[in-house]
């Protein structure tokens, strides 16, 4: 049965390629460009996993994930936080509000990206 | 009427490193992402060309981010203006309204000046050009079809304020003090350039000792640009 992806993301470019890098390994995929739409979708779409980005316009990543993780609706959904830089203290934050895995877009290939989040969602 | 301050004077902070970085890494991991896609999959020739726009945009963005960024931060960080001299402000003014009056027909919006006396500045005519082409391509962006941009030029004894109105501006009236932060993060309505050309807006007014104002109103939202005049202007 596939997965179903929620990708939070505000740069559309980056949004173009995870969808078609996702959808073609298999996962359902939907996206939302800012926060605020993000938790909408997660609550109308109930994802598997929630890919998100942290520096976007309106809502931070970290609101979108405590936001997330709060409610019952979507709480159980996995979270992913993909972010442009990683640092220590937000990796920690990131842990402690419930982020399942931190990872990097600058550290990693699109393909290393797709198999660490295919990994989370199917275990 | 609801009045703020663009910020002014404010030191460049380390939040725009961070932000500028983000944003660059963003536009690279784009392009490496579409490069890998169009490598290793078997993609449909459509997809591909897809992608392929995708990734020239990705180039576009990540070029005007580091002209715009590096701009920026000259303007910031540059000592005193390199050049000073006089110039009329009215004459620069009409030359520009002339130049966007030509285009503004083709969406409706009307485009107006006025002055009531003769005002002339001391500074760089070429960065007060750049500082209104930035403020004025972006109002006229983001004006919804048969809105009105008036541009009025007035002095007091120390100083001249080029009053920049607007009706049926698409950015929301909460968003306006926010627009002239560079990459601002904080902002409900994403400028397509992250707000790095007002940013640089602000810092040529800073540099020539001036500032930018904005006006919220209900209809009609008010940017005012303020020079300080040198003995007699």
């Amino acid at each position: 049965m596939k997965k179903k992806l929620l990708l939070i993301e505000d740069n559309p470019l980056l949004i173009t390629m995870y969808e078609t890098a996702f959808e073609s390994s298999g996962f359902e995929v939907v996206s939302a460009t800012d926060g605020k739409t993000g938790i909408a979708r997660a609550k109308e779409e109930k994802p598997d996993v929630v890919v998100l980005d942290l520096l976007m316009p309106g809502m931070d990543g970290f609101t979108v994930l405590g936001e997330l993780k709060k409610d019952k609706a979507t709480k159980k959904a996995k979270a992913v936080i993909l972010t442009a830089m990683v640092e220590k203290k937000e990796e920690e934050k990131g842990r402690l509000l419930g982020a399942d895995e931190f990872l990097a877009k600058s550290e990693l290939t699109l393909s290393q990206i797709v198999e660490r989040i295919s990994a989370l969602a199917y275990s | 009427m609801k009045q703020k301050t663009a910020q002014g004077n404010a030191p460049l902070k380390l939040s725009f490193f961070s932000d500028f970085g983000h944003e660059l890494e963003n536009s690279l991991a784009a392009i490496r992402a579409g490069i890998e896609l169009l490598e290793g999959k078997d993609l449909g020739p459509d997809l591909k060309g897809d992608l392929f726009k995708t990734i020239c945009h990705a180039e576009e963005r990540l070029l005007h981010l580091i002209r715009g960024g590096m701009s920026y931060l000259q303007m910031v960080h540059q000592g005193k203006l390199r050049t000073a001299k006089k110039f009329s402000l009215e004459k620069l003014l009409q030359e520009i309204s002339n130049e966007f009056g030509l285009v503004s027909g083709e969406r409706n919006i009307t485009f107006s000046i006025s002055c009531e006396r003769p005002i002339v500045l001391v500074g760089d005519r070429r960065l007060v050009r750049e500082l209104f082409v930035l403020l004025l391509g972006t109002l006229y962006r983001y004006t919804n079809a048969g809105g009105a941009i008036t541009i009025k030029i007035t002095r007091t004894k120390v100083s001249a304020a080029v009053a920049v109105g607007v009706s049926k501006l698409l950015i929301p009236s909460r968003d306006l003090p926010l627009i002239f932060t560079p990459l601002s993060k904080r902002n409900t309505f994403p400028l397509e350039d992250g707000g790095l050309g007002l940013a640089l807006a602000r810092a040529i007014a800073e540099k020539h000792g001036g500032s930018i104002i904005v006006k919220r109103g209900k209809a009609i939202h008010s940017f005012i640009v303020l020079f300080p005049l040198r003995g007699r202007g």
